[in-house]
C-alpha cells in the first residue's frame, strides 16, 4: 500500500503517514496537453500560417512547416501545454475557425 | 486596386462601391447560420475541442460557446460599421478591427463552403461551371481573394517571439 509524507510540511516532524488510495490511473501530469489543428479543404495556407504565427508567436519558418504538416499528414500538434493554457488556445483557434482539438500529450 | 494596405500600424481599407456592397452580404449569410443540428455551416463553426471525451466538451463548452458566440457577433459588429464607414472614403483599421475582418471573412468562407458542400480541396475549379450558376461560390471565390489581399498586408505585422492576441486572451 502507498504511503507518503506530508509534502506541505517539509520542516515539521509529522506524528504518523498518510494513506493514499491506490488508483489504476497512472497520470503523468508533466505531459501535459496537445493542441492539434486538423486538415481542412477551405482555409487558405497562408491564412493557417497567418494564425499560427499571431497566436504563437512562431516565426514564418516554423508557421509554414506546421501547416505544411497540417496539409500533407492531415493533422499538426501546434503546442503543448498545461491543459488550461491547451483550452485557451484551442479556444483563440476557434475563433480563426481553425479545426482544432485536445489530447493529451 | 488593393483593398487593404499597411500604414504605420493600421490598414487603411479602401473599397469601391460595388465591393462594399459584395462584402455587405457577409452578414446575412452568416446571421442565417442556425444553432440546431443539421445545418452543416452551424456544425462547422462549432468545432468540439475534446471530440472524443463528452464530459470535458460539456465543461469546455459551458465556459467558452458564450466567449466565442460574444466574440464572434462583437467582430460582425465591427465589419459593419467600417463597410458602413468604407462607402464615404477609407477607412483605417487598428489591430483588433483589422482581425475581426481576418475572422469574418473566413468565418463566411466557411459557412459558404459548409453549404455548398465542399470537402476536397480543389472545390474553386467548378466556378466556370455555367449549368449550373451558383451565386454562393461566386461569393466564396470573391471572399477568398479579398481575404488573400488582408493576409498579404497584416503578414508583415506580425511580430515572432510571443502571442499577439494577449489582449483578447485576458478578456476571457
Amino acid at each position: 500500500m502507498p504511503s507518503a509524507t506530508n509534502p506541505f510540511a517539509q520542516s515539521t516532524v509529522l506524528p504518523g503517514t498518510i494513506d493514499l488510495p491506490e488508483t489504476d490511473e497512472k497520470v503523468d501530469l508533466d505531459r501535459g496537453w496537445n493542441v492539434v489543428v486538423w486538415n481542412d479543404p477551405v482555409n487558405l495556407m497562408t491564412y493557417v500560417v497567418l494564425v499560427f504565427r499571431k497566436v504563437f508567436g512562431y516565426s514564418e519558418e516554423k508557421a509554414t512547416r506546421l501547416m505544411l504538416e497540417v496539409h500533407h499528414e492531415g493533422r499538426s500538434v501546434v503546442n503543448t501545454a498545461p491543459r488550461e493554457k491547451a483550452e485557451i488556445d484551442c479556444y483563440t483557434l476557434h475563433r480563426h475557425s481553425l479545426w482544432a482539438t485536445i489530447e493529451r500529450a | 486596386m488593393r483593398r487593404f494596405r499597411p500604414r504605420s500600424g493600421v490598414i487603411e481599407l479602401k473599397l469601391r462601391g460595388e465591393e462594399v456592397d459584395a462584402l455587405a452580404l457577409m452578414m446575412p449569410v452568416l446571421s442565417s447560420v442556425g444553432s440546431g443540428d443539421g445545418d452543416p455551416a452551424a456544425e462547422r463553426l462549432s468545432v468540439a475541442a475534446y471530440p472524443e471525451d463528452r464530459e470535458a466538451q460539456a465543461e469546455y463548452g459551458r465556459l467558452m460557446d458564450p466567449e466565442l458566440d460574444k466574440h464572434r457577433r462583437l467582430d460582425r459588429a465591427v465589419v459593419a460599421s467600417s463597410l458602413e464607414a468604407a462607402r464615404r472614403g477609407s477607412v483605417r483599421l487598428d489591430p483588433a478591427e483589422a482581425d475581426s475582418w481576418l475572422m469574418v471573412i473566413n468565418e463566411t468562407r466557411l459557412v459558404l463552403a459548409a453549404r455548398l458542400g465542399i470537402e476536397e480541396e480543389g472545390w474553386g475549379t467548378g466556378i466556370g461551371d455555367r449549368r449550373r450558376p451558383q451565386p454562393e461560390m461566386a461569393l466564396l471565390v470573391y471572399l477568398t481573394e479579398v481575404q488573400d489581399d488582408l493576409i498579404e498586408a497584416l503578414a508583415d505585422q506580425v511580430q515572432e517571439g510571443g502571442p499577439n492576441d494577449g489582449r483578447r486572451w485576458q478578456e476571457l
